[in-house]
């Protein structure tokens, strides 16, 4: 059955409370969890008011970013260890998270994806989120859409 | 967690994957198996030119489609039994089978669906079967995925 699952977040409350479940979802079949956030700052770095912004602007818009994704992913290794589940967790620069997500549970061996039906931009429950439609498609291994 | 699982299967290889996953799952997380299958829609001919064509009765086709049904049923309750787990089975119709899917797990009080990526018409060009991508923005709870 599943060994190793892989629970991506954009730290949205949809995402945590599949974070939550994907980590009873593990306690209960003995799995353990790699965590895993991506964050980019590309966008702010074209849309800097018509300017482009400074290297060191860049670096300090990461460090933020990747501070923001520590505390997500923190929270998340307490609610495993709480759990008693094995954790782990990435943290990660990427411009897709789709494809940060895939590439990242093919790297770590997850035999499974725990994922919300949508996340932080998520307009209607009727539709799936962008970064779920992208990672279903191109994941080789199963993916579980939680809602 | 997961109390009880509807699996639709329309007795493709890949169904039959899902329905291998599913059993183990449920048997991990000791859950019920519900297997379920869609009828599918009998397209008669109206017509036929340049031969004559005998138009089954409504009634005909309704019995050959649920004989369909009960046979794919009964070789994925076989597999379900193999592995040491005894199913559920049913079978309905619905406006189209995603509806009939839906439909059937929550009449079933299933909190939990895994379906295969592709069924019977599965072209891989696609990067997810109709029926699956219809299910899972209208499915109440999770589904999980099988490829």
């Amino acid at each position: 059955m599943f060994r190793h699952i892989l629970i991506p977040t954009d730290g949205s409350p949809i995402a945590g409370r599949a974070v939550r479940a994907g980590i009873r979802f593990a306690r209960e079949t003995g799995a353990r969890v790699t965590g895993y956030y991506s964050y980019d700052t590309l966008r702010a770095h074209v849309n800097y008011g018509g300017y482009m912004a400074s290297d060191k602007f860049v670096v300090q818009m990461d460090r933020r970013a990747e501070h923001v994704g520590r505390k997500y992913l923190d929270a998340m290794a307490k609610l495993a260890r709480a759990a008693r589940v094995r954790f782990d967790s990435v943290c990660a620069k990427v411009p897709d998270p789709a494809e940060g997500i895939v590439a990242t549970a093919r790297r770590k061996n997850c035999d499974v994806i725990f994922i919300a039906s949508h996340g932080r931009s998520g307009l209607s429950k009727l539709i799936m989120g962008s970064v779920t439609q992208k990672v279903l498609a191109h994941s080789k291994i199963p993916v579980l859409i939680y809602r | 967690m997961y109390r009880k699982i509807l699996v639709p299967t329309d007795g493709s290889r890949l169904s039959d994957r899902a329905v291998k996953e599913a059993t183990r799952l449920a048997q991990v997380l000791n859950a019920k198996l519900v297997l379920f299958h869609a009828l599918q829609e009998m397209r008669q001919p109206i017509y036929s030119e340049g031969s004559s064509t005998v138009l089954a009765s409504r009634q005909r086709v309704r019995k050959a489609a649920a004989s369909r049904a009960r046979k794919i049923l009964a070789a994925a309750a076989k597999k379900a039994e193999s592995l040491g787990l005894s199913a559920t089975k049913d079978y309905a119709a619905g406006a189209s089978p995603h509806d009939a899917i839906v439909a059937a797990a929550q009449r079933h009080h299933c909190d939990l669906i895994v379906m295969a990526s592709h069924g019977r018409r599965g072209l891989s060009k696609f990067l997810l079967g109709s029926e699956t991508q219809a299910v899972l923005p209208r499915a109440r709870v999770p589904v999980l995925v099988v490829r």
